[in-house]
């Protein structure tokens, strides 16, 4: 608590507190929406504006929210953020939205965001709140995309990013990785290998 | 597997007993002797130089005729070094008067089984087992074992064993005797039924071999009664003995000799095997060397039975009460490999005659989960051994098995007069390197 | 003289993970010649790629890892074979080689290495490989048994096991009579395929097929994904041969749905086992 520095508890968000790869919340947007980078990124890009949001309010108002009514009063906040966030949506990215479809309502039960707002913004200041939002919902992005690249390189031969074809290899498709089942798999791999040296540094030193 | 020859017993014949022998102060569950006699003093055969009235204990007698040579801590087959009396034969056959019973009571067969010091294959003193309850209907005897019946069962004393089974029933108040015999051994069955002329004493086929340690399973398979390992056979109305048992008991009983020989069966890496008689005392390495010596280099010399026998650190190890086989294993017979994973292929759970899983409870053992172990009932295994038989991947499982139980007993702090330890090692709480059955709540 | 003092007990039976598993593989070995005979040399061009991408993988992960090299007891090579026996002739080549990379890697050492894996390997590839690639490992024909003859070559099978039944069962009796694999799961399975196909009404010549004695032989009594207690493995082969009746009569394919009713099986075993643990022998009931 002494020594955050903005330039830390950013970077933290990323690396050492990465949502799904270290902290392991917020699994079943990223499961659901990953099959292409695209969407990865909008959904990222949404759930980094309301965790802003969240953050910001709850840390503003972390003095007058009476303990035991903290859980519905971080819900009401959230719920305002998300609201505003899927009208902007289906009025300025109908195809996006589309797409996302139900997920975007469901980020108000995301685990990070309650997460944060009950473990972070609770307790901090409104600078700090913001750079940790902002950490954490980078975080997120790049495990979304991460993830979702993989997804779509393997499962379609191709990343299709807003209409331009970026990467095309010459592979059979694959369709599993599409299904859900694909998406279980990369992110059971992915995360042991982000986890692999601090799994292996615990078993060294234990 | 073997001949059987039984050298016919002359008192003047010098026996196979050598120089010195070394009889143990503990050779059955129970109490340690207090010796009778001091250094120099002169022994026959057949005189008591051990007993303890104090609790559960077999008198030792002399085996040879000889002075008593020092009275020290010797090594023992079964648990370390225990105090023994180290007696140099004089190569005389100088023996005290024995007193024969005519027609006994039964009073005059539990003091004669008493005074003669018998210790049945599982360790217990056979007098106890004719005192200790009132109801015993049933006096059997287990001719199962291979060890035991290659080294007793010869033609000869089979009308011996049926006369100890009828001073067993006499001496015990039970009204039928029955001989255990394996299904497929027919010459044993025909041989004791020509033999048997008593209505009362029958003769069971079972289809498995039984082990002195198996008693318990062995009781509850001929009478229905499920004994767990913290009882014995007593607590179904059995009497449980074994052929050596019987044998002894027609001695002390008709002839006054007390439990000081015994047959014992060499096999393995040895130039001669065969059944040979021999003086409770003598040391393995004379046994051996009467059985032809060594053929190569010994890696292992194993008392009692390959599933459930004793390792032995060396050879200068003398024969006690309980001995019934020695078997020599070359180098090239030990196991050595390294233990690979569990791979669930069932093999054990298929063999276990108490039905458990001992591949599962060895794998929590491992890992050291004892109360999972707890829930899956480690404490019912009777260490027969069959697992770690069939393992295809060389794993360990009786002495993982054993580890639990130990960690279990620590624990769940069993309060200490149903703990019993080993015989012998007093306050050893580890599991026995050489092989005693450990049974929380209870010895085997 | 220098005497090992151990534990009891003192001897072993010799059986060991090497011949269970080499005896399996030699069945297998045998069945994937009749298959380069009745299909050509490309058979036996898919199964060796296979069994090599397998060797080589496993070789390649314990060297990685720094653990000793378990190639000669036959793990690898089993899963690359039966891997390959489950596609279809025509296969690309490329096929077998992610599949056995996918097999070992990922359902085999990720999960622990032998004995702790939750699927059997050879199927889980297969499943993946089905729902990525349908259309290149979906075999050309249906198989049928239209006599005793076919049992021995069978008459229009797709995929390299189906060939011949006759070689399955002589040498799945044998590795019973062994005791490498357990009587209850192979006669079970038989048994309640044939009845639930007699309740349901099927014809019994399209139900019973070459990949059904794979199944029931090899597939379904692997040790490690199969339960490991006595009334578990009963109700195991019930439950294999129930799922494979419906999973066919639904969709018309017997011979995926022994591949898939594996797969679910392996998934409910530890489920069955913790449900069936026994009760000792000779514990008084309190």
């Amino acid at each position: 608590m002494a020594d955050m520095t903005i330039a830390g508890e950013f970077f933290r968000g990323i690396v050492k507190d990465n949502p799904v790869f270290a902290l392991v919340l917020g699994l079943c947007p990223t499961l659901a929406v990953t099959t292409s980078v695209e969407n990865a990124i909008g959904m990222a890009g949404a759930t980094l504006f309301v965790l802003v949001g969240s953050n910001v309010m709850v840390s503003a108002l972390r003095k007058q929210i009476p303990p035991i009514t903290r859980i519905p009063m971080f819900i009401i906040i959230i719920c305002t953020f998300v609201t505003i966030i899927d009208m902007a949506m289906e009025a300025y990215t109908p195809p996006l939205y589309e797409a996302l479809g139900i997920f975007i309502p469901l980020i108000v039960v995301n685990c990070i965001i309650i997460g944060r707002a009950e473990a972070y913004a609770n307790r901090n200041t409104i600078k700090f709140s913001v750079v940790d939002a902002l950490g954490i919902g980078a975080g997120f992005f790049v495990a979304l995309v991460a993830i979702g690249a993989i997804r779509e390189l393997l499962g379609t031969g191709e990343i299709v990013l807003f209409g331009l074809k970026l990467i095309s290899i010459p592979i059979e498709p694959a369709t599993f990785m599409i299904l859900p089942g694909g998406a279980f798999m990369t992110i059971g791999v992915l995360m042991a290998m982000v986890n692999y040296n601090k799994i292996r540094k615990a078993r060294k030193g234990a | 597997m073997t001949t059987e020859e039984v050298k016919k017993e002359t008192p003047k014949k010098k026996k196979e007993s050598g120089k010195q022998v070394v009889i143990p102060l503990l050779q059955h569950i129970g109490i340690t002797c207090k010796p009778l006699v001091k250094v120099k003093d002169e022994v026959l055969i057949g005189q008591k130089i051990g007993e303890n009235s104090d609790g559960l204990c077999a008198p030792v007698h002399s085996s040879i005729a000889g002075h008593v040579v020092a009275i020290e801590e010797r090594l023992h087959p079964l648990c370390g070094k225990i105090s023994s009396i180290v007696i140099e034969s004089d190569e005389t056959n100088r023996a005290i008067e024995y007193n024969p019973h005519n027609n006994p009571s039964k009073e005059d067969i539990i003091n004669a089984v008493q005074e003669a010091g018998i210790v049945d294959l599982t360790g217990y003193p056979l007098y106890d087992m004719l005192t200790t309850y009132n109801r015993i209907d049933t006096v059997l005897i287990n001719l199962t074992f291979p060890g035991d019946v290659n080294s007793n069962c010869a033609p000869e004393n089979i009308p011996k064993i049926i006369e100890g089974m009828k001073l067993l029933m006499k001496g015990s108040g039970a009204l039928d005797g029955a001989f255990i015999i394996h299904k497929y051994n027919q010459s044993l069955s025909s041989v004791i039924k020509s033999k048997l002329h008593d209505e009362n004493i029958e003769i069971f086929t079972v289809k498995d071999n039984y082990s002195p340690t198996m008693a318990n399973l062995l009781a509850y398979e001929i009478t229905g009664i499920p004994v767990p390992n913290t009882q014995t056979p007593l607590d179904a109305g059995v009497i449980l003995s074994s052929a050596s048992g019987a044998l002894a008991v027609t001695r002390a009983v008709n002839e006054g000799i007390p439990h000081i020989e015994a047959n014992v069966t060499v096999s393995g890496a040895v130039r001669n095997p065969g059944t040979r008689r021999v003086n409770i005392g003598t040391s393995f390495k004379e046994v051996i060397q009467s059985s032809g010596g060594y053929s190569g280099e010994p890696g292992k010399i194993i008392m009692n039975g390959s599933l459930n026998g004793t390792a032995q650190p060396n050879d200068e190890v003398p024969v006690i009460k309980s001995t019934t086989e020695i078997i020599v294993q070359s180098t090239d017979e030990v196991l050595c490999e390294s233990p690979g994973p569990c791979i669930h292929c069932a093999r054990c759970v298929d063999v276990c005659p108490v039905n458990i899983l001992p591949g599962r409870i060895a794998s929590f053992s491992d890992m050291g989960m004892y109360d999972e172990c707890f829930k899956m009932h480690v404490s019912s295994c009777i260490e027969c051994g069959q697992c770690f038989y069939v393992c295809p991947s060389n794993r360990h499982l009786v002495q993982l098995i054993k580890f639990a139980k130990v960690e279990l007993v620590k624990l769940l702090t069993i309060p200490d007069e149903e703990a019993t330890p080993i015989p012998g090692c007093q306050t050893c709480e580890n599991p026995c390197l050489l092989g005693e059955p450990f049974i929380s709540g209870g010895i085997a | 003289m220098k005497l090992t003092v151990s534990h009891p007990a003192h001897i072993r039976e010799g059986v060991t993970i090497n011949k269970i598993m080499w005896s399996k593989i030699a069945i297998l070995l045998v069945l994937s010649l009749i298959s380069a005979v009745v299909f050509g040399p490309k058979a036996l061009a898919v199964v060796l790629i296979s069994v090599l991408a397998a060797v080589l993988t496993e070789a390649g992960i314990q060297k990685l890892t720094k653990q000793e090299l378990t190639i000669k007891d036959g793990d690898a090579v089993l899963i690359g074979l039966i891997m390959a026996l489950l596609l279809p002739p025509t296969v690309d080549l490329w096929i077998p080689v992610v599949g056995a990379f996918f097999a070992v890697a990922l359902v085999k050492h990720a999960f622990g290495g032998l004995g702790s894996t939750l699927f059997n390997p050879a199927i889980a590839a297969w499943v993946f490989m089905n729902m990525s690639w349908g259309a290149l490992t979906g075999s050309e024909s249906i198989p049928y048994l239209s006599g005793y003859t076919d049992l021995f070559i069978e008459f229009g099978s797709g995929r390299l096991a189906e060939v011949s039944s006759m070689v399955l069962i002589i040498g799945g009796l044998y590795l019973i009579y062994k005791k490498y694999i357990d009587w209850r799961i192979p006669t079970l399975y038989l048994i309640s395929t044939i009845v639930m196909a007699l309740l349901i009404g099927e014809e019994l010549s399209y139900v019973i097929t070459g990949m059904l004695f794979l199944g029931i032989f090899i597939l379904a009594p692997d040790p490690t994904t199969s339960p490991i207690t006595k009334k578990g493995r009963f109700i195991y082969g019930i439950l294999c041969g129930i799922l494979t009746v419906v999973y066919g009569y639904l969709t018309y394919d017997y011979v995926v749905a022994v591949l898939f009713t594996v797969f679910f099986a392996n998934a409910v075993a530890p489920f069955i086992e913790k449900n069936t643990f026994p009760k000792p022998v000779n514990e008084v009931s309190a």
